[in-house]
């Protein structure tokens, strides 16, 4: 029998997500530069990795300032994007009840897409056995590292970067890998087209409105289609 | 605008969502309809959020090739398919967009 003890699982987590890293580091640079554009000042572009720590939320935050959008939209649309964490949640909930509160709640906060994906099947697998924790928490401290590191080199270096180089174009780039190879049904694939046809035709609509209704109507749409294949 | 407080409050409600089943330990069940409908927050958000930006320029909408991001953006979607890898996708739809720069202006 393998002997598995808090170090053996915490190194196996970072193994599992070192892969991941490479595409990780720029989208925390983009998140830094973005901020950094948007008219945030150092400080709070550095802050908004540990007060937030969410890139998809980040950059639409970014975006929605330099659009002028109105706060309550913003905030209402990057907690939106952030609610997936509410499923990532949900299901790490039972694996991690054992745990001290304060510790619950330190592993909450890092909870990332990356480190979620690489732990979860593991988690899920090993239910049993009463050190896997340990394994989400290499992850999750992989994550939020390399994270902090991009950021910082973003927002330092960001500056640096010519202006014709149109690095702000990585920032949709970025969001494109993520959703394409996420859309793996037929409704997730009417969800995004409902809401991208929406917030493009609503595109005069003041910041962040139209985005904020093509979502919902992607939502609704992407329920209603499931709904209607089962 | 307050950034700070703006940064505060996004950071505060995503915090309690991260935590909020995680910390209240199995007590509490997710409705399925409301599970169901959190499956397509992400694609129907990150599309809404970045749609636009391909194919809306200067405020019009720009379906032709001569919008260099839209056609970047389509190069970029097929290599983002194909290969799942985030820093493949980024750098195919950076280089399409410097090559087509290059090229036609």
């Amino acid at each position: 029998m393998k002997v598995t003890t808090p170090k053996t699982e915490f190194i196996s987590g970072i193994r599992a997500l070192s892969p991941l890293l490479l595409g990780v580091f720029p989208f925390a640079f983009v998140c830094g530069v973005e901020a950094i554009n948007a008219g945030l000042s150092v400080a709070q572009s550095l802050a908004m990795n540990v007060i937030i720590f969410a890139g998809a939320s980040q950059l639409i935050t970014a975006q929605m300032i330099s659009e002028g959008a109105y706060p309550a939209m913003i905030v209402l649309t990057a907690v939106g994007v952030n609610l997936r964490f509410m499923m990532y949640s949900a299901s790490l909930s039972p694996l991690l009840a054992h745990l001290p509160l304060r510790h619950r709640a330190a592993y909450a906060y890092m909870l990332s897409d990356q480190a979620y994906a690489v732990s979860i099947f593991e988690l899920e697998e090993h239910r049993r056995e009463p050190l896997k924790h340990f394994f989400f928490l290499g992850a999750a401290i992989a994550l939020y590292s390399s994270w902090q590191i991009g950021a910082w080199l973003g927002t330092f270096i960001g500056r640096a970067v010519p202006e014709n180089w149109s690095l702000e174009f990585a920032v949709p780039l970025t969001f494109l890998a993520v959703v394409i190879p996420a859309i793996k049904t037929r409704p997730m694939l009417v969800s995004a087209c409902v809401a991208g046809v929406v917030a493009v035709v609503l595109r005069d609509l003041p910041p962040g409105t139209g985005l904020v209704i093509g979502a919902i109507c992607g939502i609704g749409a992407g329920t209603y289609a499931e709904v209607r294949i089962s | 605008m307050n950034i700070w407080l703006l940064m505060c409050a996004i950071g505060v409600l995503t915090f309690s969502i991260r935590a909020s089943l995680i910390v209240s330990a199995g007590r509490y069940r997710i409705p399925p309809g409301f599970e169901r409908a959190l499956r397509y927050v992400p694609s129907a958000v990150l599309t809404a959020l970045i749609l636009p930006q391909f194919v809306v320029a200067d405020g019009e909408l720009a379906l032709m090739p001569q919008n260099f991001r839209l056609m970047a953006g389509i190069v970029a979607a097929i290599v983002a398919g194909l290969t799942r890898n985030m820093l493949a996708t980024i750098a195919a739809g950076m280089c399409a967009l410097w090559l087509l720069q290059y090229l036609f202006s």
